[in-house]
């Protein structure tokens, strides 16, 4: 027996099935029960907050990242401030403490006059 | 894949689906037809590990394939704890094709093990190529070839004076 008679066989015994809606009708109640069943749990996954963890994980990063930035003072390197500004108004308009820019320079003409107030006692 | 278009793939392969499972049945209809529902229902739950692009009928077949399996295996298991009188119940039922001239063909193919009779049914009755057969039953193409060789073999020797 050839391989085209068992194909041959095979073709002529292929049954025919009369009722194809009523196995479609069928499998289409099967489904619609399958969604029925599936739908809530579909839903109570879509809203779970378990499965936005990604997100809630960005917000926690965020809100962390503002206290950080905005809120909490920053602790980098101390800025002077101004000089000028720190002073008394006298002591900006008076003629004689202008040639000061600095604190350093008026502690130094301070420790300088000391000295030589210190001098000038012990030469009395 | 939406629902409407899984029915519409169902809708098409559902035909040859059931005629492979009716011979791999010996022609019993209910039995076959309630395989088929299982293997399309599974394949509808399971839609959400179907690839895009694969081969849709190649993965119901997979399916059904699995379900005659353990089909086979339920229904071995319960002949087995049946009396007598229960027992020529059940083979009355297995001959419920109304076509007596199928019954030596049916016989020749019921001579196959299990995956001889896959394969043969397959390739001879629904046209695959020995590619699918090897997806579809999850094993080597050269075990496809072997399968047929054999299963030819033997419907040789059982159907050499076949006419129907």
């Amino acid at each position: 027996m050839k391989d085209q008679n068992l194909h041959d066989i095979f073709h002529d015994y292929r049954p025919a099935f009369g009722d194809d809606e009523k196995f479609m009708n069928r499998l289409i109640e099967q489904m619609d029960v399958i969604d029925r069943t599936t739908s809530h749990v579909q839903l109570d996954t879509v809203h779970s907050p378990y499965r936005l963890w990604p997100l809630w994980m960005a917000g926690i990063a965020a809100a962390i990242a503002i206290v950080v930035l905005v809120v909490k003072e920053p602790t980098t390197s101390y800025v002077e401030p101004d000089f000028q500004s720190r002073l008394p108004e006298y002591y900006i308009t008076d003629p004689m403490h202008q040639q000061f820019s600095s604190y350093d320079e008026i502690v130094s003409e301070i420790e300088e006059s000391g000295r030589q107030l210190q001098q000038a006692i012990a030469r009395l | 894949m939406t629902r409407e278009q899984f029915t519409q793939f169902a809708r098409n392969e559902q035909k040859g689906l059931r005629r492979f499972l009716l011979a791999s049945f010996r022609g019993n209809r209910e039995e076959a037809d309630d395989v088929a529902q299982e293997a399309l229902l599974k394949a509808y739950m399971a839609l959400s590990t179907f690839k895009d692009g694969t081969n849709f009928s190649t993965w119901l077949y997979h399916i059904a394939y699995n379900c005659l399996i353990d089909h086979y295996r339920k229904a071995a298991n319960s002949v087995l704890s049946l009396d007598i009188e229960q027992a020529h119940e059940v083979l009355s039922d297995m001959n419920s094709d109304d076509s007596f001239q199928y019954q030596d063909l049916h016989c020749a193919i019921d001579g196959l093990t299990t995956s001889e009779r896959t394969a043969v049914l397959l390739f001879y009755m629904e046209d695959r190529s020995i590619k699918e057969i090897s997806s579809i039953m999850s094993v080597a193409v050269g075990t496809v070839k072997s399968l047929l060789s054999r299963g030819r073999e033997h419907l040789r020797n059982q159907l050499k004076e076949y006419n129907p």
